[in-house]
């Protein structure tokens, strides 16, 4: 006779925001305990890895090391930039980790070591070597605020199946993912998020969302000084107004949190197609929500209405 | 035309108001980050002087004289907190070693406050009238929200902050 199940479900401070696990499996608390426990260790270790506030991080390391020099980075930095790099080419640089720089000149994140020459590095200068080594051809500095939290909820996931939990939900800040049991999302609208919108049931699949409400501040480098938000066009240096609210559907969460950034710049593109066959190449589907309404773009398995 | 592709879906709003969970209780918190050990209450009231001390060592404001605390048998505090930011009001807990270093840090609740800029807020009046096609039902919990990131920057501060009234007015 199956025994009744049990769920839990707790959240706890990471990567600059709260990261929120809940579970239910047919175990006792305790080892449903000991699974949160271990998924939170995952998640707490993408952020040592990949903070640009810690000096210690493999960021931190990349972002001070000159060109030149192989860097050797853990394992799982190495998996996130390899998997931005084939992204930063699939988009032609709309997904680029070297962004930082305009970030810090902003205010979005913190001064840390100056560069001794000014960098223009983009994703192309950043050489991905073998044995998780990395190598700079030209200075830069990376963030991967756009694709680590991402990533440490895959982390979470697979830390949770690991430890024989069917039916999990992982929610960092909005990019969530869940297994088993069929999850029903909910997003804020950008014009009043406390008015949330229901898109459908997530099913063994991931879907991050990107918007401004919470992040945006005055330009501080236009006398204009219009409301902008941490989102870059790498082609422009220049951080973008988000005034929509755009998520991305996808199997694994690092690539609907990086995708989010692809379809914001590519949103007012010239090549429309090209954002639709992206998304079908990478079986995506991006919604968009704005004061028009709720819009769907490209389909996915992973959502159902 | 970028938008030819892009297909209208009826929009299903379904909540007003601001959300609010609650992961742990003062009792459960104490069992998940100090399973099984002996905790007593040892409430603290910061003095003026104390205050100011832990306010220049942290860097951060102390918004309330009074602490909830437990000493643990063995080593180590417990130590409930609150942090109030621009969008929530959040209830945390810190476990700290016998040596003074965190050993985990546990969200307890978590309430959405007013503090948001509502840029349109004409723009619910547009749903008004439609029905949802979405099978999401109305009235059930809404446990799933995504969303631009909240910043836990303040959870951070408060963190901080609690180390230092640990060195001032525990150690």
């Amino acid at each position: 006779m199956p025994s009744p199940s049990n769920s839990l479900r707790a959240a706890r401070p990471y990567l600059g925001t709260l990261v929120e696990i809940s579970i239910d499996a047919d175990l006792d608390v305790a080892q449903l305990q000991t699974a949160v426990n271990a998924a939170f260790s995952a998640v707490a270790r993408v952020h040592q890895l990949m903070s640009f506030h810690d000096p210690d991080s493999d960021v931190s390391r990349i972002n001070r090391t000159p060109a030149g020099i192989p860097i050797q980075i853990d394992p799982a930095t190495y998996e996130v930039l390899g998997c931005a790099q084939r992204l930063s080419q699939r988009s032609q640089g709309a997904f680029d980790l070297t962004i930082a720089k305009v970030l810090v000149a902003q205010g979005f994140l913190p001064e840390v070591d100056p560069l001794p020459e000014i960098a223009l590095a983009s994703y192309r200068d950043l050489a991905l070597l073998d044995a998780h080594q990395v190598l700079w051809q030209r200075s830069g500095r990376i963030d991967l605020g756009g694709i680590a939290k991402g990533y440490a909820v895959d982390c979470a996931i697979d830390v949770l199946q690991q430890h024989g939990i069917p039916h999990a939900l992982v929610n960092a800040g909005g990019d969530l993912r869940c297994i088993g049991r069929p999850q029903p999302i909910h997003i804020r609208h950008p014009d009043d998020p406390q008015q949330l919108v229901a898109v459908g049931w997530l099913c063994d699949g991931a879907l991050a969302t990107s918007a401004g409400y919470y992040a945006q501040q005055p330009d501080l480098q236009s006398v204009a000084q219009q409301m902008i938000n941490p989102i870059v066009d790498p082609q422009q240096q220049r951080c973008l107004a988000w005034q929509s609210s755009i998520s991305v559907v996808a199997a694994r969460c690092m690539m609907a949190d990086a995708l989010t950034k692809v379809v914001r710049l590519w949103l007012d593109d010239a090549a429309p197609d090209r954002l639709a066959q992206l998304l079908a190449d990478l079986d995506a589907q991006a919604l968009l929500l704005d004061q028009r309404g709720l819009a769907s773009l490209g389909s996915s398995d992973c959502l159902r209405v | 035309m970028s938008q030819r592709h892009w297909t209208l879906i009826p929009l299903a709003v379904v909540a007003t108001g601001a959300q609010a969970t609650e992961y742990l209780s003062a009792d459960q918190v104490q069992q998940v980050i100090f399973p099984g050990a002996k905790l007593t209450p040892a409430p603290i009231t910061l003095s003026d002087e104390q205050i100011h001390h832990i306010e220049q060592m942290s860097g951060v404001k102390v918004p309330y004289k009074d602490l909830k605390a437990w000493k643990v048998t063995g080593g180590g505090w417990l130590l409930i907190d609150q942090v109030i930011g621009k969008h929530e009001l959040i209830t945390y807990a810190v476990g700290l070693n016998a040596n003074g270093s965190v050993k985990q840090v546990e969200i307890m609740d978590y309430r959405e406050t007013y503090g948001y800029a509502i840029r349109t807020p004409a723009w619910r009046h547009q749903f008004v009238g439609k029905t949802s096609a979405s099978k999401v039902t109305l009235n059930q919990d809404i446990v799933n929200i995504s969303g631009a990131t909240l910043s836990s920057q303040h959870v951070t501060e408060g963190v901080k902050r609690l180390l230092a009234t640990y060195a001032v007015a525990l150690k």
